[in-house]
């Protein structure tokens, strides 16, 4: 438990004293972007007019709400790959990867202490980004329930999961920038999060199950629009698991071997 | 003059090796824009709105924007890392001339526009037969006014990121509204009055304007002198801050040591 503690008050200390804003306004901006783009064609350029697949896809569900729950999913999962994953390179550039190495405190707390610290933050621009898409006419009101709050849950279980995976990524091939930005342009293209993902080819459909947000969204949208219960929904939820087991075992392994080779190969 | 051009020579010269380090980095730079550019397209596909034309508006949009966004993008890593490696005091150190410093800067991101330039124009411009053989001469002065535009555009961010290392939140808020307003996705034309006044403001929308209409994908009332008119205005403008800011920025680092504000 100290070293969750410890862990939080070291990331939210670090963020306040250097970048208060930088990430959280960007994943924000893009989140209220992502709504605000297909409010635009949807109410000035088309009028309204919603070709008849869409509701057949959709569930009948209205567009905004669609929209807006894709976008607001695909902030948490953007934030919390982001900072679970970067967090051991940020603690390599800045030099202090070494020491968290050699310290007898285990990895896995330390990454709890990563989402802790970064769920507090997150959340904050999820309910921003829902503000805005209420205010563009989103219908919310199933949000305040417990179902919707397992579904979020769950969400970030899963994110957390494939945030330890990317980080073993990100520390093997030392970058950030291109990984993170490549992944998310994908997840944000086949994940359904601005249409739904019946538009997309059936192959891209296929490998769009093997990113946690795919199953997460689809069981989002079903609790807050259809009002389903989530024992209709057990095969998503099932499916979330199975992913998380996957990445995370996969993660840890990895970062096991990359740890032990690290220490050898880059501090000597 | 000879000495500003060496200036802008040595920062883009010193960018490229310091960002193009792998053939994954050309890579991305491609892929990027190609899944954006999918993602914007298939969010039109609940709509009945399809066909070459959305493709070929579209395209020129992302042709364009791509072009202002790598610059930016490429300025904001750059003072970035500056910042991080502490080269940038030392840069305001020597005698070089300031501006021709952040147009460099921006510059640096000049391979990598000319190279996505090209693949869009290939990709989807001649898909859509929005380019023909007849009218190929046309890209090279498509490429000198995006280039033109974007440096100054590019440029401007670039001064503003010397006042806190936090100055990237001042991209987002530029280039956010930029995609929307500017055009490069859905046409200006259907925007309600307050929005058309914000469009106005970006240089990128009359870029689009001229570009569009030299390719009869727009067929406006409004001519393209007076969008090459508020473009000359709005450049001469982002020139003009671009250069009090540098001057601010010097002048509260000599003061305080420091190149931030807060």
């Amino acid at each position: 438990m100290r070293v969750i503690w410890s862990t939080y008050k070291k990331i939210r200390i670090g963020i306040l004293r250097a970048v208060p804003w930088s990430f959280m306004v960007s994943r924000v901006t893009t989140g209220v972007m992502q709504i605000v783009f297909p409010y635009f064609i949807y109410v000035y350029l088309m009028k309204g007019n919603l070709n008849s697949e869409f509701s057949q896809y959709a569930d009948g569900a209205d567009y905004m709400t669609y929209i807006v729950l894709g976008s607001a999913l695909n902030v948490l999962a953007v934030s919390t790959l982001m900072n679970i994953g970067r967090a051991l390179i940020t603690e390599l550039r800045e030099g202090t990867l070494e020491m968290l190495l050699l310290a007898p405190a285990s990895r896995n707390l330390y990454f709890l202490g990563c989402l802790l610290e970064q769920t507090t933050r997150a959340l904050i621009e999820f309910v921003t980004v829902l503000l805005a898409g209420a205010a563009l006419g989103a219908n919310l009101g199933a949000l305040l329930s417990f179902r919707a709050f397992f579904a979020i849950l769950l969400a970030v279980f899963g994110f957390f999961c494939m945030g330890i995976f990317l980080s073993g990524v990100m520390l093997y091939t030392r970058d950030t920038y291109i990984t993170q930005n490549t992944l998310f342009i994908t997840m944000s293209l086949i994940c359904g999060i601005a249409y739904p993902i019946q538009y997309l080819p059936k192959w891209v459909q296929c490998f769009a199950q093997i990113f946690p947000l795919t199953p997460a969204v689809t069981l989002f949208r079903n609790i807050v629009i259809g009002r389903q219960y989530l024992a209709d929904n057990i095969w998503l939820i099932l499916q979330i698991f199975v992913l998380s087991g996957i990445y995370l075992a996969a993660g840890l392994l990895w970062n096991r071997w990359l740890e032990r080779r690290m220490i050898e190969s880059i501090f000597g | 003059m000879r000495k500003s051009l060496l200036v802008m020579k040595a920062e883009i010269k010193k960018q490229q090796q310091n960002d193009y380090h792998s053939y994954f980095v050309y890579f991305s730079l491609l892929v990027w824009p190609i899944l954006g550019f999918l993602e914007i397209y298939y969010t039109y596909r609940p709509f009945e709105a399809q066909g070459r034309d959305l493709l070929a508006f579209l395209g020129t949009g992302f042709m364009a924007y791509t072009c202002f966004w790598s610059m930016v993008q490429n300025a904001w890593s750059m003072s970035n890392q500056e910042r991080k490696n502490g080269t940038l005091e030392i840069s305001f150190l020597t005698p070089a001339n300031r501006l021709a410093m952040v147009y460099g800067k921006a510059l640096g991101a000049l391979l990598q526009e000319v190279w996505m330039f090209c693949c869009f124009c290939i990709f989807v411009l001649f898909y859509t037969k929005t380019l023909r053989w007849d009218n190929l001469a046309l890209l090279p002065l498509f490429l000198m006014l995006l280039l033109v535009s974007s440096t100054i555009w590019g440029g401007m961010l670039n001064a503003i990121f010397l006042f806190s290392r936090d100055a990237s939140i001042v991209m987002d808020l530029f280039d956010a509204p930029m995609t929307l307003f500017a055009g490069t996705r859905i046409p200006v034309s259907c925007f309600p009055k307050w929005a058309k006044v914000i469009s106005l403001f970006f240089p990128l929308t009359y870029c689009l304007n001229i570009i569009r209409f030299i390719l009869g994908l727009q067929k406006q009332e409004n001519d393209v002198f007076f969008s090459f008119a508020g473009l000359m205005l709005c450049l001469t403008a982002m020139m003009i801050i671009t250069k009090y800011l540098l001057v601010k920025a010097e002048k509260h680092n000599r003061e305080t040591g420091q190149l931030q504000f807060y």
